[in-house]
């Protein structure tokens, strides 16, 4: 009995072609894509404010004060006769500034005090008491009275804002940190002979990356927020400043007269925000779906 | 149980230190002199000497830390330099009207967050899914505050529904006080909904894939029991967790909405203290406010242990 | 073993020509699964993973997971077809008529909810017994499931227990309806091997005492043998072969069947090699035209392009196979 079976082959199975790549993962997100064209849209005006704004920010026309929104001034005028445009625009890049630079360094000092808990057990319990210490208050609260005590100015608000927000992603850094530490493949690299900081950048950090990322993304969103804020009570940057709170604050006393002055920063800021929210969101389900579970 | 209660209670004895050493600490971190910062440039030398005095500042660092523990631990925070009266009092006056404004909005948060969470989760991939977490998502890009003036103009100014701020206190007329808490209880829930509907939802779709509420199912039970006593319950774990760091988000929020919707609680006390430099004001509100976040999220650990049994033997 | 009498009344399940799919447009998972329960008979499903089995078991209870649906065919229950059942009739039948055990326990129980409590939800919603009187019945069912210290064990948490006692549990749970129709899905199969034997011999005696027909299935071979007078042999989403137990083992008409039995390691006969079946199981959506085993058969030839029918072969055993008991010269 010939064993016919060469003309069984079943159909032929397709190649693995693997997963496509990452890049492509992320751009067929759709949550992605949306929250990158409005944070890209409103980066791009940011940074072009200086040469796309129709006036100057600071400048008030005395006699185009609290002007309904028209043809020459798109969002209208304030009480000083500034164009709320102009403001916005200007407000958006001071704005985008100092969130970023929150980002940053929360980024910096996150993976430095995370990944040393982390790994070093000796030191991860008093490390993570103190970071706890700091997450007790509530961290719009302690950000209002970091930025009170230092004094009102851009680099104290950036300071404060960092403080608050780098617990948290210590928090998440070493967590990351923990599970990998534990995998085989660093202890093969120990035996190997690799020393501890070698270890720690190339397998562990390289674990870290994905929740890390995510959680940046959010702390860039909750910055522009909290800097709204810190802003409109008036411990933000100091005037003349335009930021989005400043404008805000501004129009709070004319807001049944003129409200196009509190409401176009506001949607700037959901803008901002909602575009940031969604590229975190993406990420986080291009990076690692299981996240989704976790907290932010 | 009684035993869980206890370790939490002893483990929260260092964080409480730490806390309070941060507080204390803030005064530290003032550039330059705080006695000057708070009076302006026209004060006498006398007037500085007496403020130095009162912040303690003319004594060695390590006696001031002292006294600093001392006090607190008899419940005294202090002076306010501005309103020249006990912390604590200014505090405790003020606290009720937070409280109420912050557990109002915490259980609308929690109660309109979970349903819409269990909705998505139930008809996950429908419309009321895609819609319930648009929704969320907007909830939680919007500021607060700007949220809250929005809705005066719109509510209370357009269409005079609501009165546009200030406060009355419920023993002295409930329909006046629901009146004028209710905006602001909203605009506080609002962007907290938006966390707990998300978590809820995730952590649903989690339980209802797994093998027990198959098992339900299979039992022949009707499917929302299944996925309330099934689902829900054993969902609850990451949302509680959640439920407590809301309440940090709360506070906060109702520091700002106390001062757009004009509300004589903690809140505005605080920030009073910040533009004008009040000092003890500062540290003391925000020892208070940490204390209470502490306090919540101890019950939410003693939650977990009555929820989830297992919880219990760690 | 036990005698398998043929019972007046008609069988207890008839699964007709049962084809399961991924959804509208997709690839099958069931492909025109035929087999029969005689009533107060233990049927064995006996299987590779991959083969269906399980989904089978799924299908049966109405419990497919949403994706994968149902494309056509009949499920009789007694002549009932559950297919053709409103959601509302079906949940009625789940838990009381038809009762359902899982693999693992561990997983299958609710975590934060006592034992007694999810014995109690059955006897509250089929049979309306309520407080007392379901804390005492579900106290008799963990006793029959020969749970050691019922009185104690019914206020116990899912993970205060063993393994044995977890999937007693689910036995009690799935009794408590008095159902007509137990399926088994694997339940050994993450229990270790002692308390594997004392489950077996327990649902055996269980099913004797009260006459309710079994769906055993599982991968083992060993326990189709201790336990059950038919089997029906799964490969790809089909039947491939159908019949006593006795029969299945001393004759097997498929090659399938064939090499399963062989691939058995024997302790006495001293072997170099363990004998295989070549190849894997295709994945779903991904099986050729023609015979889902031909790729893996020695003995394939031009017939197997077509679907080979299931067809009787012997009194009361049926093959889905051109060239049933064909030797093979051995390797």
């Amino acid at each position: 009995m010939a064993a016919a079976s060469a003309s069984f082959a079943p159909t032929a199975l397709p190649t693995p072609t693997g997963r496509p790549s990452f890049a492509r993962r992320l751009f067929a997100n759709r949550s992605f894509t949306i929250g990158l064209l409005l944070v890209g849209t409103v980066a791009v005006l940011a940074l072009l404010a200086g040469v796309i704004a129709p006036f100057d920010p600071l400048k008030g026309n005395f006699r185009a004060r609290l002007v309904e929104p028209n043809a020459m001034y798109w969002m209208g005028t304030d009480h000083f006769g500034r164009d709320i445009l102009s403001r916005v625009l200007f407000g958006a890049r001071i704005s985008l500034q100092i969130a970023f630079m929150v980002a940053l360094i929360t980024a910096l000092a996150g993976v430095f005090i995370g990944a040393t808990a982390g790994y070093f057990r000796r030191l991860d319990n008093p490390i993570m008491r103190v970071m706890d210490a700091f997450m007790a208050f509530p961290s719009i609260i302690l950000a209002i009275a970091i930025s009170s005590v230092l004094g009102a100015s851009v680099t104290n608000v950036i300071i404060a804002l960092s403080i608050a927000a780098t617990p948290h992603t210590a928090r998440i850094v070493r967590a990351s940190v923990m599970v990998v530490r534990e995998m085989e493949y660093v202890e093969a690299a120990r035996a190997l002979g690799a020393g501890h900081m070698r270890i720690l950048l190339r397998h562990v950090l390289a674990n870290a990356m994905a929740p890390l990322v995510v959680r940046v993304t959010y702390v860039f969103a909750v910055a522009i927020l909290n800097e709204a804020v810190l802003s409109y009570i008036g411990v933000g940057p100091p005037p003349p400043a335009p930021t989005f709170g400043a404008i805000i604050a501004n129009g709070r006393d004319f807001i049944i007269a003129a409200p196009w002055i509190t409401v176009a920063p506001g949607l700037a800021i959901l803008v901002s925000v909602l575009g940031l929210n969604m590229l975190g969101d993406g990420l986080r389900d291009v990076l690692d779906p299981r996240m989704a579970v976790a907290t932010r | 149980m009684g035993r869980f209660v206890l370790r939490r209670l002893l483990a929260s004895i260092p964080a409480l230190f730490l806390v309070s050493l941060i507080t204390f600490g803030l005064l530290w971190l003032v550039p330059g002199d705080p006695a000057s910062i708070f009076l302006d440039t026209s004060a006498t030398a006398e007037e500085l000497a007496r403020v130095r005095r009162e912040l303690g500042l003319d004594r060695p660092f390590l006696i001031r830390m002292g006294e600093w523990y001392l006090r607190l631990l008899q419940g005294d925070l202090g002076t306010s330099l501005l309103l020249n009266r006990s912390v604590t009092s200014a505090i405790f006056e003020r606290l009720p009207v937070t409280l109420s404004l912050t557990a109002l909005a915490f259980f609308f948060a929690v109660l309109i967050g979970v349903a819409a969470g269990v909705v998505a989760a139930v008809r996950h991939g429908k419309a009321a899914d895609q819609g319930m977490m648009t929704l969320a998502l907007l909830g939680l890009s919007i500021p607060e505050f700007w949220l809250g003036l929005v809705l005066i103009w719109s509510v209370a100014v357009l269409l005079p529904i609501f009165p546009a701020g200030d406060y009355v206190a419920f023993a002295k007329d409930p329909w006046q006080w629901a009146r004028h808490i209710a905006l602001p209880t909203f605009t506080l829930a609002c962007v907290q909904m938006g966390f707990v509907a998300r978590m809820a939802r995730s952590s649903m779709l989690e339980v209802l894939g797994q093998d027990f509420v198959r098992t339900a199912r299979a039992k022949g039970l009707p499917e929302p029991y299944v996925v309330l006593r099934h689902g829900l319950v054993n969902a609850m774990v990451p949302i509680v967790t959640v439920m407590g760091i809301m309440v940090g988000g709360l506070l906060g929020g109702a520091v700002v909405i106390e001062q757009v919707f004009s509300i004589p609680g903690m809140g505005r006390l605080i920030i009073g203290a910040v533009l004008s430099r009040d000092f003890p004001v500062i540290q003391g509100g925000l020892l208070f406010l940490a204390l209470i976040y502490l306090g919540v999220n101890l019950l939410v650990d003693l939650l977990y242990a009555v929820i989830d049994p297992r919880v219990r033997l760690e | 073993m036990t005698d398998a009498g043929v019972a007046a009344d008609g069988p207890m399940l008839e699964v007709q020509q049962l084809t399961t799919a991924l959804g509208a447009r997709g690839p099958e998972i069931l492909s025109s699964v035929d087999l029969t329960l005689r009533s107060g008979e233990v049927l064995g499903v006996v299987g590779e993973s991959g083969s269906g089995k399980s989904m089978l078991a799924l299908s049966i209870m109405g419990l497919l997971p949403h994706p994968i649906t149902v494309r056509s065919g009949r499920v009789l229950l007694q002549g009932q077809d559950l297919l053709a059942l409103g959601s509302q009739q079906m949940r009625a039948l789940r838990g009381k008529d038809i009762a359902m055990i899982f693999q693992e326990p561990m997983t299958s129980l609710n975590p934060v909810m006592r034992v007694g409590q999810q014995i109690g939800e059955v006897l509250r919603w089929h049979l309306g017994l309520q407080g007392e009187a379901a804390r005492t019945e579900g106290i008799t069912l963990l006793r029959r499931v020969e749970m050691p210290d019922p009185q104690r064990q019914i206020d116990a948490y899912p993970h205060e227990l063993s393994g044995g006692m977890r999937q007693r549990v689910m036995i009690a749970m799935a009794l408590a309806g008095r159902p007509r129709l137990l399926i088994a899905d694997e339940p050994t199969t993450a229990l270790d091997v002692t308390i594997q034997a004392q489950i077996l011999e327990l649902v055996r005696k269980l099913q004797r005492d009260s006459g309710m027909s079994v769906l055993l299935i599982t991968h083992d071979l060993g326990v189709i043998a201790e336990m059950c007078d038919r089997v029906a042999v799964m490969y790809g989403g089909r039947v491939v072969e159908f019949g006593s137990a006795l029969d299945v083992f001393d004759r097997p008409a498929h090659p399938y069947t064939r090499g399963l039995l062989a691939s058995r390691p024997r302790i006495a006969a001293g072997a170099d090699w363990l004998s295989t079946i070549e190849g894997t199981v295709p994945a779903v959506g991904q099986m050729g035209a023609g015979c889902s085993f031909a790729p893996r058969c020695a003995l394939a030839h031009a017939a197997c392009t077509s679907v080979p029918p299931l067809h009787t072969v012997e009194p009361g055993h049926q093959a889905a196979c051109f060239a049933p008991f064909a030797a093979v010269a051995s390797v």
